[in-house]
């Protein structure tokens, strides 16, 4: 399963690569496309396959591929507008790493959720770490981001970290408390907040806050089509203690 | 005879798979507003807790415990609630020219339950529905 990737400007060398691909909540992709508007970030890379489902976004009456990079400086936004396959997620997880390598990226930064079924009675979902690197670990640890100890990791989220860590290279992942089957851009607001602190990035989240219930609604049919495909890439993982600890 | 039997039963075997795959693939492809009614089918979930049946139901744009019913019987939930704001899709042709205002869901529950016991709660736009089962375990003395 190849993957084609068509570039329209190169990015920064030593950018950070926000990763953003619908999972847990959505929560990757609401905070994704936050701070794509938020910050103005330019489009700036396409990435395509055979594989993939036969569409064509129209945004703004311009025709755009459903999964994009856009960036600015020394930060870059990888952004799915379409849930993904567990089929062609190894060989995507793979394509968005060799392509950060390539262009020169210092560090993957994936965002998803975790889900808790206490949601409804959290006000400010936490949000936890998880890095390949132990100087990364430190990073999070001395910042106040609680690690995830044991468990296994699912979606492309993991396979990104999985190809960081064959690989040797600094991948982080981001998990905010959020509900596994509903767009949660409350969770969302989390991961970006956290964002913000960790890599001073100047962004206000309360627009997001503010259109929560539009977001809720209009991601309805794409968070029913991630729900099918988290089934598929063996979602229930997460809930399962690793053989080697139990 | 037997071969007759056998062949029957095949064939309903069959006839129920297809049945069964063709209520996936419309649940799957299906939209999740109804042009006609203006209404909109809302995400949610059903989980078997043990002694309960525990249905989630995401409704934005609800804002009052007021604006929702839920009806059931031992083994359907029926969900209606009126939002607060209007949700447009003027940007998708097809869906487009009309406002949607209201939430429909109708469930089939996986045990019969003890609807008169049923709690519900209503937070962040969550209703959260706690249904007792029906069914009741007896305890066996373990020697």
């Amino acid at each position: 399963m190849a993957w084609r990737t068509h570039d329209l400007e190169s990015p920064k060398k030593g950018f950070k690569l926000i990763v953003g691909v619908p999972d847990v909540g959505l929560v990757g992709p609401i905070a994704a496309s936050f701070l794509i508007k938020s910050l103005n970030l330019k489009l700036i890379a396409y990435f395509d396959s055979d594989d993939m489902p036969p569409l064509l976004l129209f945004h703004e009456a311009k025709p755009l591929l459903p999964v994009r990079v856009y960036g600015s400086g020394e930060l870059c936004v990888f952004i799915s507008e379409i849930a993904i396959s567990p089929r062609v997620m190894p060989s995507l997880a793979r394509a968005i790493i060799d392509w950060a390598t390539k262009k020169g990226a210092s560090g993957i930064i994936a965002l998803s959720g975790i889900p808790v079924p206490n949601r409804i009675e959290i006000q400010n979902p936490k949000v936890y770490g998880a890095a390949v690197k132990p100087e990364d670990r430190e990073f999070l640890k001395k910042s106040g981001i609680e690690l995830l100890k044991e468990g296994f990791m699912s979606g492309v989220h993991a396979l990104v970290l999985k190809e960081c860590l064959v690989k040797e290279i600094s991948g982080i992942a981001l998990l905010a408390e959020a509900y596994m089957n509903y767009p949660d851009p409350g969770a969302a607001a989390s991961l970006v907040s956290t964002l913000g602190s960790l890599f001073g990035i100047d962004v206000d989240v309360s627009p997001l806050k503010e259109q929560e219930e539009e977001i809720r609604i209009k991601l309805r049919e794409l968070m029913k089509r991630t729900v099918e495909t988290m089934r598929q890439a063996g979602k229930e993982y997460e809930y399962t203690l690793p053989a080697m600890y139990a | 005879m037997s071969e007759e039997w056998f062949f029957e039963y095949i064939k309903r075997i069959r006839r129920e798979m297809e049945e069964l795959f063709a209520e996936l693939e419309e649940r799957m492809t299906r939209p999740m507003l109804d042009y006609d009614s203006k209404c909109l089918l809302p995400l949610y979930e059903i989980r078997d807790a043990g002694d309960k049946i525990v249905v989630r139901v995401d409704l934005p744009g609800v804002r009052s415990v007021n604006d929702i019913t839920v009806r059931g019987t031992e083994d359907k939930l029926l969900i209606e609630a009126k939002m607060s704001v209007s949700a447009c899709f003027d940007s998708l042709i097809t869906y487009a020219r009309r406002s949607y205002n209201f939430y429909k869901l109708e469930l089939t529950l996986p045990a019969p339950v003890d609807f008169k016991k049923a709690r519900a709660v209503f937070r962040n736009g969550v209703l959260e529905i706690r249904l007792p089962k029906k069914v009741k375990f007896y305890r066996v003395k373990v020697e």
